[in-house]
């Protein structure tokens, strides 16, 4: 089982600003010490604690980290140059010699959506041709890509005739002329570089809840995450759908992760993790109930009596004293099939030391008792 | 003398095409311990890096997020990209970049935005050429606002926003400084005083940048900018430093078979500019040492200045007297250049490194 830590909105503990991200570097150092395998940032926007650029701050958290992977749950839809975001990722990639996880979605934010300009109703196919696009801006040399939202190069052509794909390699025009002697000619294929460490390409991770998405990542052989907002029921169908789909699509388990977020909190004593987790998770939950993501995720509206600590937690949280959280994992892992669990910490009210503490419980007690 | 800031500390991702040859990672491993050797000095040098899109040597096309793997390792090195192509980008995307890139390095980050060059750089990003300076313009404009408003609207002939909050908000107020990176015309200064920005120029003589200055600051005089938002800045100084002349040469030798020679001199601004007109015989082909030059390409090689210590000092010093507060470190032999001419200019410098 691969641990990793999740950080969304309202990203720390309660502080703002530098405060907060210092503790956030401080965390994923001692993350990466202590042998977490994963640490995700969130791309939020427009709110007090939001981190609008995960392509910022992976950087600087690569170069004081060694073996820790680090990855954005990117919104790609939200961009209007997808092209910057092969080319800053395939930087992002080198920068962290090979450790970057691609996490992707759709989006759901329509503040965000009507902030940059952009349109909500089609951002599912903008998505997919966008991540179209940057795979195999990645993998290839010159090319040309000609689609509903995306063209590339900039002076493009109509690709040739009888390309039933999107896009095209650069055909062979002898003789070859290397770019330096181009002067300002500029043929209709170009190349996107650098390309990545990682090939053909880093890992891609569909974040997300709606059948769309799951069909779309089996299809591609694209890991999946799915969101902590999902009753232990619902995962065990999405799950199943998405291994049903991989297998209907031809593609091996083996090619993908199965990753899973969710609010862990661990403490020696059983008690002390509930007192600490619930004011917050309750007021979390009661967030996403009003913005509409709880209902959208679940499928169906939330009473507030269903938002009690006590209701969420019976198949949502992994809290309490070490060997009972590896034992919610252990069932966890067998009912619905997951390889990756995901941490949603820290969260406002927890100071950072007990975050550092949490990282070291977890990884001194829960992680070595879920090996094989 | 007022303090004087220089740029030391570049961030390299590329592939060089001549030696030493190297893998990225290790170029950019390699170029992130040179910059905390010298964050370790306690002085504010300027670590910066260019952008380019679709490079066959593979640099940089994200700036910031090259220079932002130092934002937690170091605490002295003040950031700035030299250049960011703004018109090739989205500017609210930049501004959100720079506004966390701000927040996590300690309120170190500024922003310099160039217009951008290469054709090919603006098929890359699915940008038009013909029109930069007006999206320029307009670009800075809007990262300002997104910087410095806690909400901002926006209605201009490039870009349209309606009531954007950009958060998190930057630790440097109004904002962080916003340097306009002005080529090698005085239009460029133009602009960056008429709009209040810290400009940088780029490759003039000393008259050609007297002259730019004087364009500069009338500007914002006739547009009631006040004084204190305006700074002069000087690029490339076209200096090169040896303990001899003989010496400084083979420096410009081995800047001619690189990255500088092929993407800026060979190609760039000099050949594809409406001003100085297109010279493909000015294309550097395959340079080899000793071959002949094209008239162009002499030329570029003449223009340069050959230093000694003393004399290199001497000619920052008129940069200096014509009130330019920050510059690039000249080019030339790096030790030299340390120990005997910046620690004129930069006092702490002085004694904190060792000699040999």
């Amino acid at each position: 089982m691969r641990i990793g830590l999740y950080y969304g909105m309202d990203l720390g503990t309660g502080s703002s600003g530098e405060q907060m991200y210092a503790e956030i570097a401080d965390q994923v150092k001692h993350a990466d010490r202590d042998g977490i395998d994963t640490v995700w940032i969130a791309e939020t926007h427009f709110a007090e604690g939001s981190c609008p650029s995960p392509q910022i701050l992976i950087p600087a958290l690569g170069s004081m980290t060694t073996s820790i992977r680090i990855g954005p749950l990117k919104i790609l839809s939200l961009d209007h140059q997808p092209v910057r975001i092969a080319e800053d990722f395939a930087q992002i990639d080198i920068e962290l010699n090979g450790r970057l996880n691609f996490g992707v979605w759709e989006g759901n934010d329509a503040e965000a959506f009507r902030a940059h300009n952009q349109n909500m109703d089609d951002r599912w196919d903008r998505f997919r041709e966008e991540l179209d696009f940057i795979q195999v801006a990645w993998s290839n040399d010159s090319f040309a890509y000609q689609g509903e939202y995306v063209t590339f190069p900039g002076n493009a052509g109509p690709l040739a005739q009888g390309t039933k794909r999107k896009w095209e390699r650069a055909p062979f025009n002898p003789p070859y002329k290397p770019q330096w002697e181009w002067g300002d000619w500029v043929p209709p294929y170009l190349a996107v570089t650098p390309k990545p460490v990682q090939t053909p390409h880093p890992p891609v991770y569909v974040y997300g809840w709606r059948d769309q998405s799951i069909d779309f990542a089996a299809a591609h052989g694209n890991s999946m995450i799915f969101s902590h907002l999902e009753s232990l029921p619902r995962i065990r169908e999405k799950v199943a759908r998405y291994t049903n789909s991989l297998e209907a699509a031809g593609r091996a388990s083996s090619e993908v992760d199965v990753a899973l977020v969710r609010d862990v909190w661990v403490h020696e004593d059983a008690d002390v993790a509930r007192t600490q987790a619930k004011p917050v998770l309750e007021a979390a939950f009661q967030r996403a109930n009003k913005d509409g993501s709880l209902a959208e995720a679940e499928g169906r509206d939330f009473s507030s009596e269903e938002l009690s600590y006590e209701k969420l937690a019976t198949d949502r949280f992994l809290i309490g004293e070490p060997k009972a959280v590896v034992d919610q994992i252990k069932m966890l892992q067998a009912e619905t099939g997951i390889n990756h669990l995901i941490c949603r910490i820290p969260f406002p009210g927890v100071t950072h030391t007990q975050v550092n503490e949490f990282i070291d419980c977890f990884e001194r007690y829960v992680h070595p008792m879920l090996m094989v | 003398m007022n303090e004087i800031e220089i740029y030391q500390g570049n961030i390299k991702i590329r592939k060089d095409r001549f030696p030493p040859i190297r893998s990225m990672v290790n170029t950019f491993r390699s170029s992130l311990d040179s910059a905390a050797e010298l964050d370790a000095l306690g002085v504010p040098f300027i670590a910066g890096t260019a952008e380019q899109h679709g490079n066959y040597d593979c640099w940089s096309p994200f700036s910031l997020g090259a220079l932002a793997a130092l934002a937690f390792t170091t605490k002295n090195l003040r950031f700035q990209p030299t250049a960011l192509p703004l018109p090739q980008q989205e500017p609210l995307r930049v501004a959100e970049d720079l506004a966390l890139f701000d927040v996590i390095s300690g309120g170190r980050a500024e922003g310099g935005f160039g217009y951008g060059y290469c054709p090919r750089h603006f098929a890359v990003t699915g940008t038009e050429r013909d029109g930069r300076a007006g999206r320029l313009m307009e670009g800075m404009e809007v990262v300002r606002l997104a910087l410095s408003q806690e909400e901002f609207s926006f209605s201009g002939r490039h870009f349209q926003f309606d009531r954007v909050r950009v958060h998190p908000r930057p630790i440097q107020k109004p904002h962080p400084p916003l340097w306009l990176l002005g080529g090698t015309s005085p239009l460029g200064a133009k602009r960056a005083g008429a709009h209040g920005f810290p400009f940088l120029a780029y490759g003039m003589s000393i008259d050609e940048l007297r002259y730019a200055s004087e364009v500069y600051y009338q500007a914002a005089s006739d547009a009631g900018v006040d004084k204190s938002q305006l700074r002069l800045g000087m690029g490339e100084l076209g200096i090169w430093v040896g303990r001899t002349h003989d010496e400084a040469r083979k420096y410009i030798d081995g800047f001619m078979r690189g990255h500088e020679w092929e993407t800026y001199v060979s190609y760039g601004w000099m050949v594809n500019d409406k001003e100085h007109g297109r010279d493909q015989s000015f294309n550097s082909g395959d340079y080899r040492e000793g071959m002949a030059l094209t008239p162009a390409a002499q030329n570029w090689v003449d223009s340069q200045r050959l230093c000694t210590p003393d004399e290199a000092i001497e000619y920052m010093q008129e940069l200096v007297d014509l009130g330019v507060t920050r510059m690039f470190a000249p080019f030339g032999n790096p030790r030299l250049i340390m120990q005997e001419v910046l620690p004129h200019f930069i006092p702490q410098l002085s004694g904190s490194l060792t000699s040999g």
